[in-house]
């Protein structure tokens, strides 16, 4: 076995963890919500000895690199960022209601990364221009930026179901119960996005400095530098929204997903449909 | 001071025009990551047709960065950065100094947030008590003794509430960083050949004019490692730096390490194998019989195929016959090769791979490989460090607005009859729910405190 096929038993763990949360929010046992819980946990800790091996497999093939360099590795520590965040909130929040939408986000990184046969899954060494110190913080502040903006966008979806659901179920009871429920939504949402914002601008902050340190120019309007621009440009049109015009609920839930819109652009669509000195990202 | 109510101002001051200059800049940006950039203008014509290229030249979507719309959609979110900082720095400024001790209690009655409390003890002893809980757990305290009640405020992070604007001025001070960049540095480039040197650089506008250094560099070698599956591994040059004609910097550079030196930086961007030109290195090695010493001499020479070359001192000549069966050039070699003690000979030498020859007391060992050319990016920047600062104030301002908030707490102490009666309240401006807790550890604190003797009510 390898750790390409280790990490092959996470996806099936997130799975696991999804049907409980999905099973959770459907029947209201609680017993469920600590199955899920546990197996979401059973998930990191395989992904996370999962990274850790692959890092040990370069090594051994005299290659010694933090696995954070191409598409499958970026999208199994994504998953890895997403699990990890989720269980913090989850714990910070003592409330496993909105499992069911963030969880799933792990489980399609992973499946993605396994079974995708898009990209190659090898070990391969580095570019001259990928041996940088700057990668490990490049590659890990970017993604755990994208993985609070996931969830944003997952509880964003939650949010905007449970106020579509009351318009037109209509009753006043169950309105008042989610009320609060929605509230704290909205607060994880926004909390979710300013989290995820101070680590986007880490993440092209780090990148600026590498570029430099590697070709001269902290920026040169590349389609993924630019992209992680026009991001960071909408979550901060997001927020300034918020801060001054009051926006909250749905709006700011339409915000978390538009903003995951070009989260998922510049993370993915930028390597396939442009091209740029990130080319070798793919 | 700047007056909002001038309307100029505060047009350029509001946030409307903020996320309307950005929302601009994302559609833009989002053209130009569309179209492709910087073509020659045939290319669009091939691509869009006649007219659509015409078209986009003239609106600048062939260079959209670089365009004089898109420099003042920058210009303007400047200016907006700036109005904006001078109407509200001064107002969050003057809250920020404000002493917060004009509550009166009926306010503090009135506030969500409070917990009630009396005690037996004097008026002094208890205000002293609080100061000193507070203290302990780093609150800036005031006081003032009203008609009827003494009042304690209590404040942290007053200056948290500047946080937003860090983040603005910091983004102001990128702007300059990169606008002092553009003006006073330069982007340049070299080709550099192995063992040569240059005094100039050339500018990577379509001008190609030449920038004179103050120095000269001189490139020793380069070579390429590959990995074992023949993917690169390093680009490497030795590089050397000369005042006067005197070595004064001999660094080696790779992709991800350049040089600096007087201001500039010498980055390792690509390199060019030069046509029928090779590196050869001759080392002849002289062992003497009545010093037991190896004596070494060495010398790397250029050659062309088919020319004599010779190391005259060393009374050495040779010729490259052959470049290479492969058809490429790169080998294997033939040589011929003469000194004066022998007869000439002819060899066969792979691509970089020593080949010796013996002449009884003396060897000589030769190596020979393709000979390449440096290409150097060369990079003045004298703004980059202010682009630096702004990164630094950037992460910090987004921590300070994000992440810390200003407390403030009130505390009254009211004399009815023979005892106290305190009542603590406080808000802060972000995460309400975050400070309930806060608040509860201080009456937690105050509780405990046994010389305030305090009992809740």
């Amino acid at each position: 076995m390898n750790s390409v096929q280790f990490l092959g038993y996470a996806t099936f763990i997130y799975l696991a963890a999804t049907f409980l949360y999905v099973a959770l929010a459907i029947f209201r046992i609680e017993r469920l919500g600590l199955f899920a819980t546990i197996f979401t946990i059973i998930g990191v800790l395989v992904n996370s000895i999962g990274i850790g091996w692959r890092w040990v497999e370069s090594y051994q093939l005299g290659i010694g690199y933090i696995p954070l360099t191409n598409m499958y590795e970026s999208l199994v520590f994504f998953a890895w960022s997403i699990a990890i965040v989720y269980l913090v909130i989850e714990y910070i929040y003592k409330t496993k209601f909105f499992g069911s939408y963030v969880v799933p986000f792990a489980f399609l990184a992973m499946a993605y990364a396994t079974f995708s046969a898009e990209f190659s899954k090898d070990i391969k060494p580095l570019l001259p221009a990928l041996q940088s110190n700057w990668l490990a913080a490049h590659v890990i502040t970017c993604f755990i930026g994208y993985a609070a903006f996931a969830i944003a966008c997952g509880l964003g979806i939650l949010y905007l179901i449970r106020i579509n659901s009351e318009g037109k179920g209509g009753e006043s009871r169950a309105s008042e119960a989610t009320k609060p429920k929605l509230e704290q939504l909205d607060i994880i949402i926004y909390k979710m996005i300013i989290f995820g914002f101070l680590w986007l601008t880490a993440g092209i902050i780090t990148g600026a400095v590498w570029a430099n340190s590697a070709w001269g120019t902290y920026w040169s309007w590349d389609p993924k530098e630019t992209w992680s621009l026009i991001t960071w440009f909408i979550y901060a049109l997001a927020l300034h929204a918020r801060y001054t015009r009051g926006w909250d609920g749905a709006r700011m839930a339409w915000a978390a997903l538009v903003g995951f819109l070009s989260v998922v652009f510049t993370y993915y669509g930028v390597n396939f449909l442009l091209s740029g000195l990130h080319s070798y990202g793919g | 001071m700047i007056s909002k109510e001038n309307p100029i101002v505060e047009f350029f001051s509001s946030v409307r025009l903020a996320i309307l200059i950005i929302s601009l800049l994302v559609v833009t940006s989002i053209i130009g990551t569309i179209l492709p950039q910087e073509q020659p203008l045939g290319f669009y014509i091939e691509k869009y047709g006649q007219t659509n290229a015409i078209i986009m030249e003239i609106l600048g979507f062939s260079n959209t960065y670089a365009s004089m719309w898109f420099k003042t959609l920058l210009f303007v979110l400047c200016l907006n950065l700036v109005v904006c900082s001078l109407v509200r720095v001064p107002q969050v400024l003057k809250f920020i100094k404000n002493d917060n001790l004009s509550a009166d209690i009926t306010k503090i009655k009135r506030s969500k947030d409070k917990f009630l409390f009396a005690s037996n003890e004097d008026k002094q002893t208890a205000e002293n008590e609080i100061r000193s809980v507070l203290k302990k757990n780093n609150w800036k305290i005031r006081s003032k003794q009203n008609a009827d009640f003494l009042l304690l405020f209590a404040e942290k992070s007053a200056w948290s509430r500047l946080g937003a604007y860090f983040v603005h001025v910091s983004i102001l001070i990128i702007f300059l960083g990169a606008l002092i960049g553009s003006i006073f540095g330069f982007k340049a480039f070299v080709m550099l050949p192995e063992g040569e040197s240059t005094a100039d650089v050339y500018l990577q506008n379509d001008e190609q004019s030449k920038i004179p250094l103050p120095f000269k560099l001189r490139c020793d070698s380069f070579d390429i490692e590959y990995y074992e599956n023949s993917m690169p591994k390093e680009y490497r040059s030795e590089l050397v730096v000369l005042e006067e004609n005197k070595e004064v910097v001999k660094r080696q550079i790779t992709v991800n390490d350049p040089l600096s030196y007087a201001g500039l930086t010498f980055y390792q961007s690509s390199y060019e194998p030069m046509s029928d030109q090779y590196t050869v290195e001759l080392t002849k090695k002289t062992s003497s019989k009545e010093d037991n010493k190896t004596r070494m001499a060495r010398q790397k020479l250029y050659v062309e195929p088919r020319e004599k070359m010779e190391w005259k001192d060393k009374k050495v000549s040779f010729e490259v016959v052959e470049t290479g069966v492969d058809g490429h050039g790169h080998g294997p070699y033939t040589l011929w090769f003469d000194d004066e003690l022998g007869e000439p000979v002819r060899l066969i030498a792979e691509d970089k791979k020593h080949v010796t020859i013996n002449r009884g007391d003396i060897s000589y060992t030769l190596m020979i490989k393709q000979r390449y050319a440096t290409g150097l990016q060369v990079v003045k920047d004298p703004g980059v460090w202010l682009v630096y600062i702004g990164f630094g104030l950037m992460l910090f301002g987004l921590y300070v607005a994000f992440f810390m908030s200003h407390r403030r707490l009130w505390i009254s102490v009211q004399e009815t009859g023979s005892t106290l009666t305190i009542i603590l309240s406080g808000s802060s401006n972000k995460n309400q729910a975050g400070f309930l807790k806060t608040l509860e550890d201080i009456a937690a604190d105050l509780l405990n405190e046994k010389s305030l003797g305090l009992r809740r009510i």
